[in-house]
């Protein structure tokens, strides 16, 4: 059921990503095995693996109450925060499993980062939200240091432009758009190695939207992205790989063009084509 | 058919039905009156209950308002050398044996032109000062020896049935054999007035004096310091004591049988009376553990318990209030839970917690009956100097005073009212400000 294979060369997506080169042993950042998650008695995920690669887009899509969100969770460990989750199965990141008995989860969320749903800026000033993170993990020797990290983060997220002249400016005083962008400047401003997204449009208007998916395209260059999406044509515009989830199970995964122009489950097929959903 | 239907531009005789199937007018004067009728309810309880407060301050401020006021009479006293030091040695406790009562009243009876020969007129005479100016002359002398052979004009207190005149708390249309104040002081009374020598003024003794069996001479030195003691230990106790337990109820407690027994008993404690907390503190602070009685530490102890409860309630409140994704935040950039609590949560939920602080505070130092129990109700002379020593409490001052018989009091009892009131007003004031100027909308 689960397809595992990756076929390079196949993509040809709308914003013309560079296919995977031919024949290269390919570089897997993320691969989960077995992975089920139980909230108390209820099963949400039922053992589901994948393979995710370096410096590409994968989009889990599917309809509400999949467990898209809640497999997107596992892998910073973010679970561990609701008392009657478990995880079971194994997920390595960079080749070291993140369930590990050695494992801090702390450290686990500061190695992938993640944004939210709805844009959550510290109700602070715009520098202090990026240097958040590189102060509490120690990444700046100086001052100096650190103003550098939050001037690259924010210029790297597309908003320093915007903000440049108030980063003593409430972070909460922006618009949606800017505060979703200031979330993903503060992620990366800790230098994560994954960045997850949880439907980091849901709450943004189309040309908000817009930016934001612009800014993963060029965030795809350094970072490894895992994006959770209700929109179809987003999943099909920002990613190279898609994974199709439906009632706890990965039905179908492969590269977003095969699964939006030739699916081969018939439940992905009747997804993406608006049947149910 | 109805009126709307027919005013309607609508032609469709369909349109017009649909209008009119809810043009019932019986149904729908029922519907205003109604209406009319609960809005009329909710303004006469508001005006009742408007109208109880209005009565309340105003018989407090009448009563209390000349409690801030003092009479006293101005008085050419010849501090004579042979009355007070007659051996001439400036023998401190001769000085303080000396009877200075007897020079306040023969500079009295010169001032008025008492005859000194008539025991009636000089008793008459004696009663207008205070019983106090005996004190208040052998300070002047012990502070100033060189002023022994001089005449001094002083101002000495009015005894307190010639304030209660002065303030006219005393009719002077009444009998005189109905009044504390005879025809003749009276007349003497308005001599001094007229010729300056009696005045009103500002009332410090008020805030500096102690306990006093004459009220003009009563003051709220030891209820205020002892009010102070307390307080200074409730917020050095409850605030971290009740912060920590919230927030570890809160953000770090497993959710279960046991934690939901506590949550319980915290909002059961804080409905508990307050007697019986006294009584709790009398067992457990002066009968077990063996600290002193009428002492404002146990006070403090006593209504740090009795506050407890109010901030752990407060403080859970307002850290609730912070929205999960701030939390979520501060998780995902890898902070860890501690930090995540103390570098955003807590301080985001501070001005709930300096609220609900404040609000127990108020609680806290309008609280008697815990008091009475472990002592705090006692005549103390003495200003207290530390928390050990023994003092009493506003609202246990208050009702002190209430109990005396002299007519003074009533006005010492609802001007230590207006006192206690103005703290509380403050303090509401405060916690009111500190809501308005940190709150934060989400």
């Amino acid at each position: 059921m689960v397809d595992f294979s990756i076929e390079p060369g196949a993509l040809n997506s709308s914003l013309a990503a560079p296919a995977l080169p031919t024949g290269q042993p390919v570089d897997y950042k993320i691969t989960a095995r077995n992975v089920s998650v139980f909230y108390g008695e209820k099963q949400a995920l039922f053992s589901v693996g994948i393979d995710i690669p370096d410096r590409s887009v994968m989009a889990f899509i599917g309809p509400s109450g999949c467990g898209k969100s809640t497999f997107l969770r596992c892998f910073n460990r973010m679970n561990d925060t609701i008392a009657s989750a478990r995880v079971k199965g194994e997920i390595l990141v960079q080749g070291k499993n993140i369930y590990g008995p050695d494992v801090d989860p702390v450290q686990v969320r500061a190695r992938v980062g993640m944004v939210f749903q709805k844009p959550n800026p510290f109700p602070k000033t715009i520098f202090e939200n990026v240097a958040y993170g590189p102060r509490i993990h120690g990444l700046a020797k100086s001052k100096g240091d650190l103003e550098e990290i939050v001037v690259k983060s924010l210029q790297r997220a597309g908003l320093f432009n915007e903000v440049k002249d108030r980063l003593d400016g409430e972070g909460t005083g922006l618009s949606g758009g800017q505060q979703q962008r200031l979330c993903i400047a503060r992620a990366i401003a800790v230098s994560p190695e994954v960045i997850l997204m949880d439907e980091p449009c849901s709450a943004l208007d189309p040309i908000a939207t817009a930016k934001i998916e612009e800014l993963i395209d060029e965030l795809r260059e350094n970072y490894c992205i895992v994006i959770v999406t209700h929109n179809m044509q987003q999943a099909a515009r920002v990613s190279q790989r898609t994974a199709f989830f439906h009632l706890g199970y990965l039905v179908e995964e492969d590269t977003t063009d095969q699964i939006f122009m030739n699916p081969k489950d018939k439940r992905t097929q009747d997804y993406i084509t608006g049947r149910f959903g | 058919m109805s009126a709307v239907a027919q005013d309607s531009s609508m032609s469709d005789s369909d349109a017009a039905e649909t209008v009119g199937r809810f043009d019932n007018p019986a149904l729908m004067r029922r519907r205003r009156r109604e209406e009319v009728r609960f809005q009329a309810y909710g303004l006469i309880a508001i005006a009742l209950g408007m109208s109880f407060l209005v009565i309340l301050f105003g018989t407090i401020i009448r009563d209390g308002w000349t409690a801030f006021f003092q009479t006293s009479i101005e008085l050419p006293i010849k501090f004579d050398a042979a009355e007070i030091d007659p051996d001439g040695t400036r023998n401190a406790n001769a000085l303080a044996q000396a009877n200075y009562q007897k020079l306040a009243n023969q500079a009295l009876y010169g001032q008025l032109g008492v005859d000194p020969s008539s025991r009636a007129q000089r008793q008459a005479a004696n009663a207008l000062v205070s019983r106090d100016v005996d004190s208040q002359l052998r300070a002047m002398v012990a502070s100033d020896p060189k002023i022994i052979g001089t005449t001094q004009n002083v101002w000495v207190l009015a005894s307190g049935n010639v304030d209660a005149f002065a303030k006219g708390k005393i009719d002077r249309e009444l009998p005189q054999e109905n009044r504390q104040i005879s025809d003749q002081q009276i007349s003497w009374i308005d001599k001094l007035t007229a010729s300056g020598a009696m005045e009103k003024s500002f009332n410090t003794g008020l805030f500096t004096n102690t306990a006093s069996s004459q009220p003009e001479t009563a003051g709220l030195a030891v209820a205020l310091l002892g009010s102070f003691y307390i307080m200074l230990i409730v917020v050095l106790l409850s605030v971290p004591l009740g912060v920590a337990a919230a927030i570890y109820l809160e953000e770090f407690a497993p959710r279960n049988r046991i934690t939901d027994i506590i949550e319980v008993n915290i909002n059961n404690l804080a409905a508990v009376p307050s007697i019986v907390f006294g009584l709790l503190g009398l067992a457990v602070f002066i009968n077990f553990a063996g600290l002193p009685r009428s002492a404002s530490l146990v006070g403090g102890l006593v209504l740090t318990l009795r506050t407890l409860p109010t901030v752990i309630i407060a403080t859970r409140a307002s850290i609730t209030a912070v929205p999960p994704s701030i939390r979520e935040a501060a998780l995902g950039v890898g902070a860890s839970k501690v930090q995540s609590v103390f570098h955003h949560v807590l301080p985001l939920s501070l001005p709930g917690i300096i609220t609900g602080t404040i609000i127990g505070l108020v609680q806290a130092i309008g609280e008697t009956a815990p008091l009475l129990m472990i002592g705090m109700v006692a005549f103390v002379v003495d200003v207290p100097s530390s928390p050990l020593d023994p003092a009493t409490a506003l609202p246990v001052q208050i009702y002190m005073w209430a109990t005396e018989a002299e007519r003074g009091f009533v006005e010492k009892t609802a001007g230590a009212t207006i006192v206690l009131l103005g703290i509380l007003a403050v303090m509401n004031i405060l916690a009111m400000v500190l809501r308005k100027r940190y709150e934060r909308k989400w």
